[in-house]
């Protein structure tokens, strides 16, 4: 009942039982799994008292030992305490969570998911902060920051004809891109408005409220099932076309070799994952020669390693994505 | 306002407003006249055209050899343009920020964190490293006190300067070139203030801050004798505090130390700033932004230059101490024993 999976590969498990477990649960509704194993990940949300005794303090509110991660932190008014045993390993990881009531909103993007690629990258495989489309086993992937056009780019192959994969993040092992679908992040500035009549009643209201809040400076995502408002996805594809979008002026097309594009996904990445950057820093300093310490250079060669016959360009669209989306269906059409 | 370091690198602030606080942080380092400065710091309201620049999820706009930031955080609105010249190492900053919170000792406290990030990075260009550590030293002896936000880094450096006699390099940073220490004295009044009167750091309360201020305005002449220029470094204490009540000392496998050096440094950026709207990584994010778009520039791998700066030190003794939460005087002594042994 309680089994989720990530493509087949990364297995875990969630329970607890206050407001923020329901919440999480309902962001990963689409990894749920029939298939009974033993979950790599047990990720518990609900109140608990950590075990640091005996462990070295850091910066006061980080307890960390070579198999052991607990800390207490902040971001704005949410504020979380987290507990890791099993760390460094592969499986039987055991991860504690409790949170104030705001986290229920952010939780799952700020912490849960960035542990869960680094489990799955520790396990071999690598994530691309990206979104995804496919066509006859032929996959197309747009890799960029936040505000880059993932989620509008994506949706709109997805009318013309293409299936989906995922909207921000793309899970990449044994040279495939998989599906990733958790629930796409709707703001005023990125939903098409031809979606906007397809929501359901609830999640128009849900909308509406939620742009008025954005002028007062209160950034709230509408959440929607990307099965709702897609039509078709597929499992998985190979990796044949990477697309790294840089928002500017023109469009202008150049090819990128495997090494820098590798570089600017790490930076990608660590621009996204601000809270797994700080955690395995505070760790790395104790433990440098660690598993953990050494994520980022196995980011790095799991993600050579798989994209090594892919072709990829570094794309400049124009900031009016309405322009910007007609270049890009031409050039994609061009090359599937 | 311009301030030396050591002759390594020269700042020239130009400001608008009044940043008599940041001349008291860096008291030691103040000259009057200089020729060329190493980074040109503007600390005023500033204008720029985004239209034609690489923009990062609206917080970042970077073009060759630019990058500008801007953010709004709560109370605190800030915003940044930071120029280079790749080959000259030289900086141009334009900084401005205001905020509304009140901060009575130190109200550009943002622009003192900015000054240690810039001089952390020009200074790793230039194979030095500004280390975040405490550090001592006593006949040309340098000792290099390492460990995270909370370890007693200060109060042991009060205590072996009152009771073995040693003299300050630095209690939070220290230059770090080949093997020499040179010293980075910041908030020295309020160093001294506590070196004559505090116990411990975490005395530094409500009451004793009031304490301060009636000093500060009474007692005008203060001597900071108890600072030295340089040292060569002859050993490193890596403190490390523990969930538990005895303190043990021991020595271990040495061959991470440099990546623990490296690893203090770069954690620094997370935590420093985390209520003033600077907060998860500012400066690196900068630098991981400004690579995202230039993914070839010497910026992209800064760490590489730290631990470049830091390869001279392999063979330094080392000693590793881990400390229970309470603070225990003894492990001074266990310091000033292990440093006669140097």
């Amino acid at each position: 009942m309680n089994s989720y999976s990530i493509c087949n590969k990364l297995f875990f498990n969630i329970s607890g039982n206050c407001l923020t477990t329901y919440f999480v649960k309902k962001e990963f509704e689409n990894f749920r799994t029939s298939i009974k194993t033993k979950p790599d990940i047990k990720i518990d949300i609900q109140n608990f008292s950590p075990n640091t005794n005996r462990k070295f303090i850091l910066d006061n509110s980080f307890f960390i030992d070579k198999t052991y991660f607990y800390c207490e932190d902040r971001y704005k008014y949410i504020k979380w305490n987290l507990e890791i045993n099993n760390f460094s390993s592969e499986s039987d990881i055991h991860i504690s969570l409790s949170t104030n009531i705001l986290g229920i909103f952010f939780i799952q993007n700020i912490l849960i998911e960035p542990f869960l690629f680094f489990y799955f990258t520790l396990k071999g495989g690598c994530f691309l902060h990206a979104s995804g489309v496919c066509k006859n086993d032929k996959s197309v992937l747009f890799c960029g920051q936040g505000g880059a056009g993932k989620t509008t780019l994506s949706l709109y192959l997805c009318k013309k004809g293409f299936s989906y994969l995922g909207d921000n993040y793309i899970p990449i092992f044994n040279k495939k891109a998989y599906s990733y679908l958790s629930p796409i992040n709707f703001f005023s500035f990125n939903c098409p408005s031809y979606l906007k009549k397809v929501f359901p009643l609830n999640k128009k209201m849900e909308f509406l409220i939620k742009s008025i809040l954005r002028k007062l400076n209160l950034s709230l995502a509408t959440k929607v099932n990307p099965r709702e408002v897609v039509p078709s996805s597929s499992e998985n594809a190979r990796i044949n076309y990477i697309i790294q979008i840089y928002p500017k002026k023109n469009f202008y097309v150049e090819e990128l070799d495997l090494k820098e594009f590798v570089e600017i996904s790490i930076n990608n990445l660590k621009l996204d994952l601000p809270y797994l950057r700080k955690y395995l820093l505070e760790y790395a300093y104790l433990y440098p020669k660690e598993r953990p310490s050494l994520f980022w250079k196995i980011y790095k060669k799991n993600l050579e390693k798989n994209l090594k016959k892919s072709s990829i360009f570094r794309v400049e669209i124009p900031r009016n994505l309405l322009k910007a989306r007609k270049y890009i269906l031409s050039f994609i059409n061009k090359l599937v | 306002m311009i301030l030396n370091f050591h002759n390594l690198v020269k700042i020239k602030i130009l400001a608008k407003k009044d940043i008599s606080d940041i001349e008291k942080w860096f008291l030691f380092f103040r000259e009057s006249t200089t020729k060329d400065s190493d980074i040109l710091l503007s600390y005023r309201p500033f204008k720029i055209k985004k239209e034609n620049l690489y923009s990062i999820d609206n917080s970042f706009y970077i073009v060759k050899n630019k990058i500008y930031a801007e953010k709004k955080d709560g109370k605190v609105f800030w915003k940044l343009l930071f120029k280079f010249l790749e080959e000259k190492n030289k900086f141009y900053v334009n900084f401005y920020c205001t905020s509304k919170k009140f901060h009575l000792l130190y109200p550009n406290f943002l622009l003192k964190e900015l000054i240690i990030r810039l001089l952390e990075v020009y200074l790793s260009f230039k194979y030095h490293l500004l280390v975040h550590s405490a550090g001592v030293c006593k006949d040309n002896k340098g000792l290099l006190l390492v460990g995270r936000g909370g370890s007693f880094k200060t109060t042991l450096a009060m205590d072996l300067i009152r009771k073995y006699n040693f003299s300050l390099l630095g209690d939070d940073h220290v230059i770090l070139s080949k093997k020499t220490l040179f010293c980075f004295p910041e908030n020295l009044q309020i160093f001294s203030f506590m070196l004559n009167n505090l116990r411990t750091e975490k005395d530094w309360n409500f009451f004793n801050k009031f304490r301060f201020i009636r000093e500060l305005i009474f007692k005008k002449n203060t001597s900071f004798n108890f600072i030295a220029s340089a040292s060569p470094l002859k050993g490193i204490i890596f403190i490390q505090k523990k969930n538990r009540f005895s303190y043990r000392i021991y020595e271990k496998e040495k061959s991470d130390f440099l990546e623990r050096i490296l690893y203090n440094n770069l954690m620094e950026d997370f935590i420093t700033l985390t209520n003033l709207g600077m907060n998860k990584g500012f400066f690196s994010n900068l630098l991981c932004a400004y690579s995202y778009i230039y993914p070839k520039s010497k910026f992209s791998n800064y760490s590489s230059f730290f631990k470049n700066a830091l390869r001279f030190i392999k063979g330094v003794p080392i000693l590793f101490l881990d400390l229970p939460v309470v603070y225990n005087e003894k492990v001074v002594d266990l310091i000033n024993d292990f440093f006669n042994t140097l």
